[in-house]
């Protein structure tokens, strides 16, 4: 039943009662005079007075028990509506008459309350949602929002274009993995990813740059090249990262096309290089049978130095390679033995003129590695030429590999000088070199430098172990081939790998 | 093999083509060297060599445009020469490679002795 129906019939009974007890008050009071035998005059004048007094009070009560669900409903209206002085919420079950009415209207107003609230809080949001995005668009940067499960939440206009898409891919690409999305390179191991997962772990907010970041197609060769920011919250709702991109492809890919001056050095110095050890072949050849024994070992020795000096210039374009976080190694399956013997022999002249003779010792159960040939070599070659510089008076230098704890180890050794301890933490430093102004050795501290940047991108270590008098003994270590780690994920040219480690901003996707 | 396989050397550092061809001719090639670019790629075109040494820096025309016109089918049918990049420009990586792609084999010069270079070449199957 309606319960306004059930509030008035509710009233009525009540009051039809009320006013039956006031009649009954009457009547005995009318008996009760009449009893004593008052004047009809003064019990008519009790009686009207009796029945003035009851009727007040009876008013009164009809009054207060009608208006109180009211006055609950009232208090609740008070309360959600915006007033700045809000009232408590009605305890509606204390109510007895109206309770009914009361709760069934202050239920409507509670649900209007909250209907009011949520629109308005939608509305809001709908505004804040749509001000983001006139902004982000107004931004002449490519600005990508992404989510704490890496989907892209939002791109903006310029982030379209950036992408050579249009304004109708929005909604594709916004559902999808951001790193599909951006399909990045990084000049170090410092990616994206790495800076996400350890903020992640270990602050709330970051944020972060890097220089010359790579847009690559699906045969990794770049689209863009640029710089980028990024910013991370926990606290940010949704969004958890978001990156910003300075596309500068038209400076970077100039200066890539464009022979650098290092390159073009390189390229001037060696060819009267390949002349000079060309016509030094032609006289060793035939020549050399005629020549005295010493003029033959003068033949040997500026063979030797061309050679040298060939070495040493590919130095210098590696070590700017390293510089310009543009030395990047290509990782395949090679015969570690094989490579070794060809260095050795390549060294072996060198070594001879300088009157040490180089003894190769290489266990053919040595496991295939994941190297870049001409890197390898270049290693080998550096700390071999070193071992010849600092031999002394010892004539014997060892090449060995084996496998330590999972990798290929190979040890140069050699029983000449020896470096003092002192010297030994700045040894794989840039252009370090100071010991050797002690004797006349010839040198320019790039070698070992650029070897340790080297094994660095192959992945292994270097390090070495020296007694002053003893000779010293510089170890490397490097990846025995696996088809799971280096054939997976591998393009058919190998892992690229750049000085400082890995540069794919790949492993999480991958996985 | 009966007849000598030839051989165009494009090189235009006189020494270097000097050595190469007096190495080569001993091993048994007929040499040619030709300098300039254009006039290389003209003579490549004629399909009388079994080897070409290309050199990349090059008067009047790169070596690499060279080679990519000697390999577009669209407008080279395709030749019987095999082409040996000989270079000293040490490209980046990603451009070497490409190089790599077009040719039969890439060498840098002032790496190996014109005795070395005839050794690759006879191992090179014609």
């Amino acid at each position: 039943m309606d319960t306004y129906k059930v509030l008035t019939n509710k009233a009525v009974a009540r009051i039809f009662w009320l006013y039956s007890a006031n009649a009954f008050v009457i009547i005995g009071l009318w008996l009760a005079l009449a009893y004593y035998g008052v004047s009809s005059t003064i019990s008519l004048a009790v009686m009207l007075s009796v029945l003035l007094v009851l009727l007040l009070l009876s008013s009164y009560w009809v009054v207060n028990f009608t208006m109180k669900p009211l006055a609950y409903v009232r208090q609740g209206i008070l309360h959600v509506s915006s007033n700045t002085s809000r009232l408590s919420a009605p305890q509606v079950e204390e109510l007895q008459f109206g309770r009914e009415l009361a709760t069934q209207l202050l239920g409507n107003v509670y649900t209007m309350a909250a209907q009011t609230t949520h629109t308005t809080r939608q509305q809001q949001a709908t505004t804040e949602v749509a001000y983001d995005q006139t902004f982000l668009n107004a931004l002449p940067t490519p600005v990508f929002t992404v989510t704490g499960s890496g989907v892209l939440h939002y791109i903006n206009d310029a982030g379209l274009l950036f992408l050579g898409q249009p304004i109708t891919a929005r909604a594709e690409l916004q559902n999808k993995n951001i790193y599909d999305v951006l399909n990045l390179t990084f000049p170090n191991e410092a990616t994206y990813e790495t800076w996400l997962q350890n903020a992640r772990s270990k602050v709330l907010k970051a944020t972060i740059s890097w220089e010359r970041v790579r847009l690559v197609d699906a045969n990794n060769t770049p689209i863009k090249q640029f710089d980028m920011a990024a910013s991370y919250s926990k606290a940010g709702g949704e969004i958890e990262s978001i990156i910003t991109i300075f596309d500068h492809s038209d400076l970077y890919n100039k200066d890539d096309q464009e022979i650098s001056f290092v390159a073009m050095a390189v390229h001037e110095l060696r060819t009267p290089l390949t002349v000079m050890r060309g016509y030094i072949e032609v006289f060793e050849d035939e020549l050399g049978p005629t020549l005295s024994p010493e003029l033959k070992d003068f033949m040997h020795k500026m063979n030797a130095s061309a050679q040298q000096l060939t070495a040493f210039v590919s130095n210098i374009l590696n070590v700017a390679r390293v510089e310009e976080n543009q030395l990047l190694l290509t990782l395949q399956k090679h015969n570690l033995k094989e490579i070794m013997v060809s260095a050795v022999s390549d060294l072996q002249l060198r070594a001879a003129v300088h009157g040490k003779h180089i003894e190769l010792s290489v266990p053919d159960t040595i496991p295939d590695v994941a190297v870049d040939r001409i890197s390898l070599h270049e290693v080998i070659n550096n700390l071999v030429d070193n071992a010849i510089k600092y031999s002394d008076k010892s004539d014997k230098i060892i090449i060995s590999a084996h496998t330590e704890s999972g990798m290929v180890q190979i040890d140069v050794q050699d029983f000449g000088l020896g470096i003092p301890d002192s010297v030994v933490p700045k040894l794989f430093d840039k252009f370090y070199r100071s010991h050797r102004s002690k004797v006349q050795i010839g040198g320019t501290g790039l070698g070992l430098y650029l070897c340790k940047a080297i094994v660095t991108a192959l992945g292994g270590n270097i390090w070495v172990h020296t007694k002053e008098g003893a000779g010293s003994t510089f170890s490397f270590t490097i990846e025995p081939y696996s088809e799971d780690k280096h054939a997976a994920g591998a393009s058919q040219d190998g892992i690229m790998r750049g000085a400082h480690g890995w540069i794919k901003n790949h492993s999480m996707y991958r996985r | 093999m009966d007849k000598k396989p030839n051989l165009l050397c494009i090189e235009d550092e006189n020494f270097i083509g000097e050595l190469y061809t007096r190495a080569l001719t001993h091993a048994g090639y007929d040499v040619k060297v030709i300098a300039d670019g254009e006039a290389a790629l003209a003579e490549s075109l004629t399909n009388a060599y079994d080897i070409i040494l290309l050199d990349i820096m090059l008067p009047s025309m790169s070596g690499v445009e060279i080679l990519r016109r000697l390999k577009d089918q669209s407008q080279t049918p395709p030749l019987k020469a095999k082409i040996i990049i000989t270079t000293n420009l040490d490209q980046e990586e990603s451009t070497r490679e490409k190089i790599e792609k077009m040719a039969d084999g890439y060498l840098v010069k002032a790496e190996i002795t014109p005795r070395e270079l005839v050794a690759y070449l006879q191992q090179i199957k014609l």
